[in-house]
């Protein structure tokens, strides 16, 4: 689960900043520029929501048994 | 006089070596005489200091990094004492050898760090690039330690959806380097389960920070299938695993920020695309206003034009109407006046033509051969042909004679 999250993110991400990217070289004609803003609002709300939603975990390994045993 | 105890020699060998193995462990402190390494498999010399020297010998896998020591450093030796049984010569078995003072520690540091140097364990092409969106970070750092408390702090503070494993280890003494081992040993086991690993502790001396300067665990950070972000000691003073580590970090926080982006600055970010990419789009669709006005306009001008062309045509044509009208008037009565004068013209020419035909007819009938005939003349032909000389008739020709009222044929005789 949590690595289909980090792929996600990351890669809409990356997806926000290659859009980004088209738009400031600005070849885009209009009929492509408002499909791909859209997509980029989309992306947006995307992260945005994930970030501030991410809690974090810590946990300690034990070297010895090398199994995860104790969440702090 | 009292019985003392006989003893065979080998005995009194055993005896002593029984003596000896009541001390135990333990920790002789001097300066290193002599160090040889026969065939890479075993390690004899000696340990000296001001007034005596004993014979070392060990094995180069007990001994961490044995190519560092070198006669003259002062080193911490820790064994066990003995008789060699055959001889009965001392011997100090040592188990683990440390260089001990910051000259010592200092020596065998550049002299490792140049021979990783030169093997290419700090290459930078070898550097791996940190993951931009790490989830899964390994912390090797002491637990309960102000370096792992800071690491916590700040990498939950920067960014959420983290899961931040702790790998316990001793950062100094005698355990820190079988430990960091261990840690790096389950890293290469586990690789997958790790995005990135931060390594950090605090300041320290170069005995404190002695596992951190030791080639097994830099061979360790080396070999280590995830990216390392290596934070050991101060700032300015780099242990050698920061020299071989991915990327290096000053503190413990500056690993936390090199290995997470700031939840606050990504939000900010995309806010500040997102406005780049709406003023674009503006742009875009003022520019494409203004084109479809302008193609409006023009449109409108060259219509209002072509209409002002044909309304001006079209108030032409009463004019022509009448211009028309008024020339055909006039044809009309320049032809009126003309055909009298052709007629009566042509009747002249006529009148003209029948006299010279009159005349011309007269002339023919006077021209008549037949009016010739009348008078007495008459035309003889022979064959067809008329007869101009007499001479051209011979005897007995067929001749044909043409009067007036007939024909006479003849023969000539």
């Amino acid at each position: 689960m949590s690595d289909e999250l980090k792929l996600t993110f990351a890669k809409a991400y990356d997806e926000l900043e290659v859009i980004t990217r088209e738009f400031e070289a600005g070849d885009l004609d209009l009929e492509k520029s408002i499909p791909k803003f859209k997509r980029a609002s989309v992306l947006v709300s995307f992260l945005k929501k994930e970030l501030s939603k991410m809690e974090s975990q810590i946990e300690e390994i034990n070297l010895d048994d090398e199994a995860k045993t104790k969440v702090l | 006089m009292l019985d003392k105890p006989v003893f065979q020699v080998s005995e009194c060998i055993e005896v002593v070596n029984n003596h000896l193995s009541l001390l135990g462990e333990i920790v002789v402190e001097g300066e290193i005489g002599r160090f040889d390494i026969k065939n890479g498999r075993l390690i004899f010399g000696t340990l000296k200091d001001a007034t005596g020297a004993i014979d070392i010998f060990t094995l180069p896998h007990l001994v961490n990094n044995f190519r560092q020591f070198e006669p003259g450093m002062l080193v911490h030796a820790y064994g066990t004492a003995g008789l060699y049984k055959t001889s009965g010569k001392f011997r100090f078995f040592v188990s683990e050898l440390v260089p001990v003072g910051e000259g010592a520690l200092q020596l065998a540091y550049d002299k490792l760090k140049a021979q990783l140097e030169a093997e290419g364990l700090f290459a930078l092409e070898r550097k791996r690039p940190l993951p931009s969106w790490p989830q899964k970070i390994g912390l090797i750092t002491a637990p309960n330690s102000s370096a792992q408390a800071d690491l916590l702090k700040i990498l939950i503070t920067r960014m959420g959806g983290l899961k931040l494993f702790t790998l316990p280890v001793n950062v100094q003494g005698r355990e820190a380097l079988p430990t960091l081992l261990k840690a790096f040993s389950y890293l290469t086991h586990h690789p997958k389960e790790f995005d990135v690993i931060i390594m950090a502790r605090g300041g320290g001396s170069l005995e404190d920070l002695a596992a951190f300067n030791s080639e097994e665990v830099c061979r360790a950070v080396y070999g280590c299938p995830i990216p390392v972000i290596s934070a050991i000691g101060h700032e300015d003073n780099w242990s050698l695993t920061d020299y071989v580590a991915d990327v290096r970090a000053s503190t413990p926080s500056n690993a936390a920020e090199l290995a997470v982006r700031n939840r606050v600055e990504v939000v900010r970010d995309i806010g500040t695309n997102y406005q780049l990419l709406h003023q674009h789009l503006i742009r875009t669709l003022k520019i494409r206003e203004n084109l479809v006005n302008q193609s409006a306009m023009t449109i409108r001008h060259r219509l209002q034009s072509l209409t002002s062309t044909i309304n001006q045509t079209i108030g032409k044509v009463p004019v022509i109407k009448v211009t028309l009208k008024s020339l055909i008037n006039q044809y009309q009565v320049t032809l009126n006046r003309s055909l009298p004068l052709i007629h009566s013209s042509l009747k002249r020419e006529m009148a003209l033509k029948q006299q010279d035909l009159t005349h011309l007819d007269r002339l023919l009938s006077s021209l008549d051969y037949r009016q010739v005939l009348h008078r007495g003349y008459s035309i003889t032909t022979l064959n067809g042909q008329i007869l101009k000389k007499a001479a051209l008739a011979n005897s007995g020709d067929k001749l044909e004679t043409q009067l007036s009222d007939g024909r006479i044929k003849s023969i000539v005789t």
